[in-house]
């Protein structure tokens, strides 16, 4: 009895664990890695038919079940047990396993070879549990980022340590978290997205993230680009430089296609050329933006020189900017590119905006010019004032010579009649006091003329009419005899140098008055010329002829005899001298027996009436 | 020879007298007079006035400067031969030489001098 309970045990156990393997595979059938291999179905076909034998062979210790034929301890059971259960079962087991263990061993392979190409892989990879346990990472990830395994058993880790800002790390488990959730969703690839990684060293790199989830892991994928990134900066830095540079310094650049006759140019060219995209870049477009007065010139440059000799461009020139019809001037400068027969196809080069500069040219130049013109102007009124100094020590010289002489004449004359005619020598001692106080004239107004030309000259706004006034009311008022009408015009202002001014206005009132003397109702009159502006002394008296007006202002001429109208004979060169030095200029107008009228400007700024 | 008559070109008056002076003492007493040089132009070239035997000239004078005048009297067939002196205060040697130029007896210095003016008379 014992031994048929253990016997009932034992084959229990048998055709659980049987049974068990049975369901298992069954199970397992819908997973992807079994059902590929054709082996399967003999595996599990003979696995059933073993757990079919199993049962069978518990049931045989049970007499009472042999009614059912086929089970119990019956032949058929018997039968059926070793033949269809057993037998079958193994030998479909056999074929089974027979034909599944290549596969096997073809996957153990290829998982070695998957290994292997994800240890050596040039690109830095992992793989993630769903859990967040990094179950791997290849030596190229190692190497990237100094992380061994045991750093970064976890995702957590792997975050803390390769985001230690924690706002960027914030930011970007957010992004890998949605990323994720969109690769769960659809397609299950994770996006590529640019990520700054802090590697264990300290050092920060920049790193393309992406991945895909196969089978509950995640692999993970990470391209470095910091070096991509760190060049492409350093290019985007030095063309940002170069246009910095080429925008200060008014530099444009371009590049000539001779073959399609195109030019392409940088945005300053642009800038300098005044033009926009749609400007026709051909050798006509250029053409067209040279300045009329320059354009042959160009025309003939470029073709005879540069392109006929192969030169290089290297011209200044105006153009005439589109956009605002500015003339600007530019600097070209450029190379020919030749192909291999040394025919020009390309020229490449820069065109500078030098408007700057060249009008600063410009500008010394006219001053050069002006000054030239300066000099040339000084030299003549140099050399004219030197004329007029020889003309005027040889008036001089007469003039001084000729009173001596007749003091010297009359006072022999005087000596020779002091006794026998004393009447005859009284008049001599007369003449002698008159020639010497004509001689005492000569000399201070010579004096008075030399210090003119020392005198400073400090011009400000004088009221003329109030000067003219005071001059002509105090020499009336030394001849109480005589009648004389003045007629001033009231509030004549003029910019000029007093004590100069004054001068002048003494002498041409002065003259006035001395030529008026014959006239019983003199009349002096002071205005301003409304034809030309000039100001003007007008008398009444004896006049001169007209033929004589040219030598009016040389001194020491007279138009009048000595005795009738005594003076110095420098009084109108004087005037002139005066008016000269304050750039105006003198003339006189004159009928002989009704007046003269003498005419005057001074500088066109200084002159004013208020 | 002593000039009968002279025509005295002068426009000062102290000149005038001074000159006159010496004249007489030189035993001359028809003095015609002009004070400037239109004047004795006009005088000289006036066919119904007798010309001077001679003509005292000074040189800076109103109108007409007696340069201009002797040239005139040069160009002219009535005086192309008048024998002119010119007095005058001036030291330049040009006057001098236009004058010699021009035909001029001789060129004195002011105030005319007595035996100045015999030397002239002498050589005449």
């Amino acid at each position: 009895m014992t031994s048929v309970f253990i016997d009932i045990i034992f084959e229990s156990v048998h055709a659980a664990i049987i049974g068990s393997i049975f369901l298992f595979l069954l199970f397992q059938r819908k997973k992807q890695f079994l059902s590929q291999n054709n082996g399967e179905h003999f595996i599990l076909a003979g696995f059933g038919l073993l757990f079919f034998g199993t049962l069978l062979d518990v049931s045989d210790n049970f007499s009472r079940l042999n009614r059912f034929v086929i089970i119990g301890d019956t032949r058929t059971e018997t039968f059926l047990e070793n033949v269809l259960g057993y037998t079958l079962g193994s030998l479909l087991l056999a074929i089974g396993i027979w034909r599944f263990l290549p596969a096997v061993f073809a996957i153990t392979k290829s998982e070695e070879r998957l290994s292997k190409i994800l240890e050596l892989s040039p690109i830095s990879k992992a793989i993630v549990a769903m859990d967040g346990t990094i179950e791997y990472i290849n030596r190229r990830a190692i190497e990237t980022f100094g992380y061994l395994p045991e750093d970064i058993p976890d995702m957590d880790h792997w975050w803390a340590l390769a985001y230690p800002d924690e706002d960027y790390r914030a930011k970007v488990c957010s992004q890998w978290m949605r990323l994720m959730g969109i690769a769960m969703a659809g397609n299950r690839e994770i996006e590529r997205r640019e990520y700054l990684v802090t590697c264990k060293d300290g050092t920060v790199k920049t790193m393309i993230i992406f991945g895909a989830l196969i089978a509950d892991k995640v692999f993970v994928m990470f391209e470095d680009i910091t070096e991509r990134k760190r060049a492409e900066e350093a290019l985007q830095q030095s063309e940002h430089y170069l246009q910095e540079t080429q925008t200060v310094a008014g530099l444009g650049t371009y590049d000539y296609d001779l073959i399609s006759n195109r030019w392409e140019n940088s945005a300053i060219l642009s800038k300098i050329f005044g033009i926009g995209e749609e400007y026709d870049h051909t050798f006509t477009g250029w053409k067209g933006l040279l300045h009329p007065a320059d354009r042959q010139m160009m025309i003939d440059y470029f073709t005879n020189e540069v392109l006929a000799q192969c030169g290089r461009f290297d011209r200044e020139y105006r153009i005439v900017r589109p956009c605002d019809g500015l003339e600007r001037w530019v600097h070209g400068l450029g190379e020919l590119k030749l192909d291999d027969q040394g025919r020009p196809v390309r020229m490449i080069g820069t065109i500078m905006d030098i408007t700057e500069r060249k009008l600063a040219q410009e500008e010394i130049r006219r001053l050069n010019a002006n000054l030239e013109i300066l000099v040339a102007e000084r030299t003549t009124e140099l050399v004219r004032s030197n004329r007029d100094l020889a003309s005027f020590c040889y008036a001089i010289s007469h003039e001084l010579r000729a009173p001596v002489a007749r003091l010297r004449g009359l006072s022999l004359a005087l000596l020779e009649d002091l006794v026998e005619n004393p009447e005859a020598a009284e008049h001599c001692a007369e003449r002698i006091a008159v020639a010497s106080d004509q001689l005492q004239r000569v000399i201070d107004s010579v004096l008075q003329l030399s210090r003119l030309s020392q005198s400073s000259f400090t011009p400000s706004l004088l009221d003329m009419s109030a000067l003219v006034e005071d001059i002509a009311s105090s020499m009336a008022k030394e001849n109480p005899d005589r009648q004389i009408e003045l007629i001033i015009a009231r509030d004549i202002t003029a910019s000029g140098d007093p004590a100069l001014l004054r001068l002048c206005l003494e002498n041409l009132i002065g003259n006035a008055m001395k030529y008026t003397l014959r006239q019983p109702e003199a009349r002096i009159e002071f205005g301003r010329d409304a034809a030309s502006g000039a100001l003007f002394i007008r008398d009444n008296g004896v006049g001169f002829d007209m033929a004589y007006a040219e030598k009016l202002f040389e001194p020491f001429i007279r138009l009048h005899k000595e005795e009738e109208f005594s003076g110095s004979g420098i009084g109108l060169a004087t005037v002139q001298r005066i008016i000269e030095r304050h750039y105006g200029k003198i003339w006189a107008e004159s009928t002989p027996g009704e007046g003269t009228t003498f005419f005057f400007t001074l500088t066109p700024a200084a002159e004013k009436t208020s | 020879m002593t000039p009968r008559s002279v025509l005295l070109v002068e426009d000062n008056v102290d000149d005038e007298f001074l000159t006159r002076r010496t004249l007489n003492k030189a035993g001359i007493t028809s003095i015609t007079y002009a004070a400037d040089g239109q004047t004795a132009l006009d005088m000289l070239l006036d066919q119904y006035h007798p010309l001077p035997e001679m003509v005292l000239l000074d040189l800076r004078l109103p109108k007409i400067h007696g340069l201009t005048l002797l040239e005139g009297l040069r160009r002219h067939p009535r005086t192309i031969s008048l024998p002119v002196v010119v007095l005058s205060s001036s030291d330049d040697p040009k006057d001098r030489e236009a004058c010699s130029k021009l035909g001029a007896l001789a060129f004195l210095g002011k105030p005319l001098e007595l035996s100045d003016l015999q030397r002239v008379f002498s050589k005449t």
